[in-house]
C-alpha cells in the first residue's frame, strides 16, 4: 500500500501538442541499433507503392522517387485477396545485393555503436528447442522472407537519409475516453531486422511501436497515472505500470523511459535482456494428444509438469539501452509530428508500409499503418486506447471514490430491504410448510398437496437465494468500506497488484550458464548430426540403436551440465519404463492379468475378513 | 527398494567373491565388476533407506541404463533380458512419483497438488 503525495502535472488548459511534449517518453537502444523513430514523409518519398495480385504477381503503382503521402492516400480499386504495399527497397540482383552487403560492413566499421550479442539465445534452451529451432530457420526458406541483402540495402538508405537530414519523430496523439486523456507516441522506425542483426525471430520492412501516457483531470490540471508501452508476448494490464511505481518503472522528470529491444524495437521498462518465445504452429489435433499425454504423466503416472510449451522456440530481445538516447535531455531530441484519424496518411490508406513478403503466418510482411492491422481492419490501440491496456474496467481516481460511494450507498440500501425481506419470507415458507405437513394422510388433498409442494419448494429456493445474496453481500460491503476508508485516508492499492504476468529480464545468474554448458550448447546438434553420419558409415546395421544411445547420451550430459539431471534423468527413465511396459504386457499379458486377478481376489479377501472381524 | 538393492548387492558380493576365489585369471576381471557392482549398489541401498538424493540419482541412472540396454536389445536382437527389464521398469515407476521426489528431497513441497475434490456436503454447494 503506498501513500497519495502531491501529483504532477500539467495545466488541463494545455494544447495537444504542449501535453505530448510534456510527457513525451525517452527511448534507449541497445548498442548496434540501425534505425531510429523516422518521420512518415520522408520514408514515403523513398518508397515505391506496389500490389500483390492474388493471381501471384506484383505491379508497381507508384515508381520510387514519385511517391508523397499525398498520393499514397489516393482512392484506389483492387480484387478481392490483393494487398497494396510499399517497398523501402527494390528488387535487388546478385550485383546490387553483394554491393548492399559490403557497404554494410563497411558502415559497420564505421559506426561508433557495436552490437555484441555475448551468450547467444541457444545456451538458454536444450536440446529439442535447438532442434526446433533448426526447423524453424529451416521454414523460413518456405514460407517467404525478407533477404538479407533487403536489410542491408535498408541500413544504408536510412544511414543516407540521416545524414542528409539528422531527425528523430514521434507520431504523437491526444484523445479522450471514459474520463481519461491519453496521450499516444507512435513511432515509426524503417525497418525491423531483429533476425538479420541480432539473432531474433523476423525481419521486415517497417515498424510501428506505441509508448501511451493517461492522464486524469484533478483540479485544474492533468495528472499522470499510468504508462503503457507495446511489450511482445505481453498484452491487457500487464502492459502498463503506475506512474508511482518506482520498482519498474523510470522516469526522467514527467518523461517515461523506454528501453527499445535491438532491432524488434519492442519497448521495454526495465533495461535488459529479454527472452521471448516463439510457439511453433502445431495442429490441433496434435495438441489434444498432447494434452492427453500430459494429463497420463500427471495424473497416473504422478508426474510433475511444470507448465513449459516443448514447442517453442526462445529468442532474445536485447534492450540493455547502452546505445542511443533519444527524448528530452538526452543525446537527441524529438521532433513532434501529430496526428488524428483526420490525417490522411493514417485512415485512408490500409495497405501495408513495407514489403509483402507472403509469409502465411506474417512475421516476415510488413505491418499496417498505426490505424489498422496487416488485413485493414482496425487496430485496438488506436480505436480502443483504454481496452489495450485493460483500463476501459479502471475509472479515474478521482471519480472511483464517487463510484464506490454511490454503489456502496445502494448496496447498504438492499441490504436493509434484506433484513426485513429475509425474516418475512422464512416465515411464509415455515406456514405453509406447517399447511403441507397438514394435508399428509389425506387422498382427497392429493392435487392441493402437489401444487403446494411445488410452492414450497420454490419459496424455499428464494430464501436460500435471498440468504444467499444477504451473506454476499455483508462481505462485499465490508470490502467496500475498507477501500473507502483506505482512499479517504490518502492511501492507495499496491501500484504492481494489477500485474499478473510482467516482462521480466532474464536474470544473469540464468544467463551466465558455465562455459562448458555454453559451448555444449553450440556444438551438440553438430555432434549428434555427425555422429549419426558416422554410424551410418561404420555401423549401418547398429545406425539404429546408436542414434537412440547418442540422443540420450547427450540429452543427459547436457542435462548435467545445465543442473537439470534429476528432471531429465527421471524423465527419460519414466519415459523407457513406459516402453518397456508395453513390450512386457504384450509378451506376458496371460501372466499379468493371472497376477492382477490374484491380486485382488488376495485384496478383497483381506478386506472382508477384516470387516467379519471387526 | 532399498531391500531389492541389497539384495542384488549382496548376491553381486557373493559371485565376486567365488569369482575372485577360484584363483583363475579368466574369471578375475568378471569377479571384480561383480565385487565393485555389488558395493556399489548395497551402498545405494543403504542410501535409498535413508532416503539420499544421491541414491534416488543413482538407481534411476542405473535404471536408465539398463532399460536402454534391453529395450534395444529387444527391438535390434530379439533376446532381451525380461526380468532385468521388469525389475528396472518396477523401480523406476515406483520411485518417480512427485511424492517420492519429495521424500528424497529433491523437489519442494510446495510443487505438489494436494487438492482434492471433496464428497463432503459441507464443503459443497
Amino acid at each position: 500500500m503506498s501513500t497519495s503525495h502531491d501529483p504532477p502535472g500539467i495545466p488541463s488548459t494545455a494544447t495537444e501538442l504542449e501535453l505530448l511534449r510534456a510527457f513525451e517518453p525517452v527511448v534507449r537502444f541497445t548498442s548496434g541499433e540501425q534505425f531510429f523513430p523516422m518521420d512518415v514523409e520522408r520514408y514515403v518519398e523513398g518508397c515505391g507503392l506496389w500490389l500483390y495480385h492474388p493471381d501471384d504477381h506484383d505491379q508497381q503503382m507508384i515508381a520510387e522517387g514519385a511517391l508523397t503521402t499525398e498520393r499514397l492516400v489516393e482512392p484506389r480499386k483492387a480484387a478481392f485477396g490483393s494487398v497494396f504495399y510499399l517497398r523501402f527497397v527494390g528488387p535487388m540482383g546478385i550485383e546490387a545485393s553483394a554491393r548492399a552487403l559490403a557497404a554494410l560492413q563497411r558502415l559497420k566499421r564505421q559506426q561508433q555503436h557495436v552490437f555484441r550479442a555475448g551468450l547467444g539465445r541457444l545456451a538458454r534452451g536444450g536440446l529439442v528447442p535447438r532442434l526446433l529451432d533448426a526447423l524453424f530457420s529451416a521454414t523460413l526458406l518456405l514460407r517467404g522472407r525478407v533477404p538479407k541483402a533487403t536489410a542491408a540495402a535498408a541500413v544504408l538508405e536510412y544511414a543516407a537519409m540521416q545524414e542528409r537530414d539528422e531527425r528523430y519523430v514521434y507520431h504523437g496523439r491526444v484523445v479522450r475516453h471514459g474520463g481519461w486523456t491519453i496521450c499516444q507516441y507512435w513511432f515509426f522506425f524503417a525497418y525491423n531486422n531483429w533476425r538479420s542483426g541480432f539473432y531474433g525471430v523476423n525481419d521486415h520492412e517497417s515498424d510501428w511501436e506505441l509508448a501511451s501516457v493517461y492522464l486524469y483531470e484533478q483540479g485544474e490540471g492533468l495528472v499522470p497515472e499510468w504508462v503503457a508501452f507495446a511489450s511482445h508476448d505481453f498484452h491487457g494490464a500487464d502492459l502498463r505500470r503506475r506512474w508511482d511505481d518506482s520498482s519498474d518503472l523510470t522516469l526522467e522528470g514527467l518523461h517515461p523511459v523506454v528501453h527499445a529491444g535491438a532491432g524488434s524495437h519492442a519497448s521495454y521498462f526495465a533495461p535488459g535482456e529479454y527472452q521471448a518465445e516463439v510457439p511453433l504452429p502445431v495442429p490441433q489435433r496434435v495438441k489434444e494428444v498432447l494434452e492427453v499425454l500430459q494429463r497420463f504423466w500427471r495424473r497416473t503416472l504422478g508426474q510433475f509438469r511444470s507448465g513449459d510449451n516443448p514447442f517453442r522456440v526462445p529468442f532474445i530481445d536485447f534492450a540493455r539501452g547502452d546505445g542511443l538516447s533519444v527524448g528530452p535531455g538526452q543525446e537527441r531530441e524529438w521532433t513532434p509530428n501529430l496526428i488524428a484519424e483526420t490525417t490522411r496518411w493514417v485512415s485512408a490508406y490500409r495497405g501495408l508500409w513495407g514489403l509483402y513478403a507472403q509469409d502465411p503466418i506474417s512475421g516476415e510482411n510488413a505491418p499496417a499503418g498505426p490505424m489498422y492491422n496487416r488485413d485493414g481492419s482496425p487496430r485496438a490501440s488506436w480505436f480502443d486506447p483504454l481496452g489495450f491496456a485493460a483500463l476501459d474496467r479502471v475509472p479515474p481516481p478521482p471519480l472511483e471514490l464517487k463510484m464506490l460511494e454511490a454503489d456502496r450507498g445502494a448496496l447498504a440500501a438492499r441490504q436493509e430491504e434484506l433484513d426485513a425481506l429475509v425474516p418475512r419470507q422464512a416465515e411464509a415458507l415455515q406456514e405453509r410448510a406447517t399447511r403441507l405437513e397438514s394435508m399428509e394422510g389425506n387422498p382427497h388433498l392429493a392435487r392441493q398437496h402437489e401444487r403446494l409442494a411445488e410452492q414450497v419448494a420454490k419459496l424455499a429456493e428464494e430464501v436460500k437465494a435471498l440468504r444467499r445474496e444477504r451473506s454476499e453481500n455483508e462481505a462485499v460491503l465490508e470490502s467496500m468500506t475498507r477501500r473507502l476508508e483506505r482512499h479517504r485516508a490518502g492511501r492507495r492499492e499496491h501500484p504492481r497488484a494489477h500485474i499478473r504476468h510482467a516482462a521480466e529480464p532474464v536474470p544473469p545468474a540464468q544467463m551466465r550458464f558455465s562455459r562448458a554448458a555454453e559451448l555444449f550448447a553450440a556444438l551438440s546438434l553438430s555432434l549428434l548430426l555427425l555422429g549419426v553420419a558416422a554410424l551410418v558409415i561404420f555401423a549401418p546395421d547398429r545406425a539404429l540403436a546408436g542414434v537412440v544411445v547418442l540422443l540420450i547420451a547427450l540429452v543427459v550430459g547436457e542435462s548435467i551440465l545445465r543442473a537439470t539431471f534429476v528432471r531429465t534423468v527421471n524423465r527419460v527413465a519414466v519415459i523407457l519404463a513406459l516402453v518397456a511396459a508395453v513390450i512386457l504386457l504384450f509378451h506376458f499379458w496371460k501372466p499379468v492379468l493371472l497376477a492382477g486377478l490374484v491380486g485382488l481376489a488376495v485384496f478383497l479377501l483381506a478386506q472382508r475378513i477384516r470387516e467379519l472381524r471387526a | 527398494m532399498a531391500a531389492l538393492a541389497a539384495g542384488v548387492g549382496l548376491y553381486s558380493l557373493t559371485v565376486g567373491v567365488l569369482a575372485v576365489q577360484t584363483g583363475q585369471d579368466d574369471r578375475l576381471v568378471d569377479g571384480i565388476f561383480h565385487l565393485a557392482f555389488g558395493l556399489g549398489t548395497l551402498a545405494a541401498g543403504v542410501g535409498a533407506f535413508r532416503l539420499r538424493s544421491w541414491a534416488w540419482a543413482a538407481f534411476m541412472t542405473w535404471a536408465v541404463i539398463g532399460l536402454t540396454h534391453q529395450i534395444l536389445r529387444y527391438l535390434f536382437l530379439g533376446d532381451p533380458n525380461y526380468v532385468d527389464m521388469a525389475i528396472n521398469t518396477f523401480a523406476v515407476l515406483a520411485m518417480s512419483p512427485l511424492e517420492v521426489q519429495v521424500a528424497f528431497g529433491l523437489r519442494h513441497t510446495q510443487n505438489v497438488h494436494l487438492a482434492r475434490p471433496t464428497r463432503n456436503p459441507l464443503d459443497r454447494d
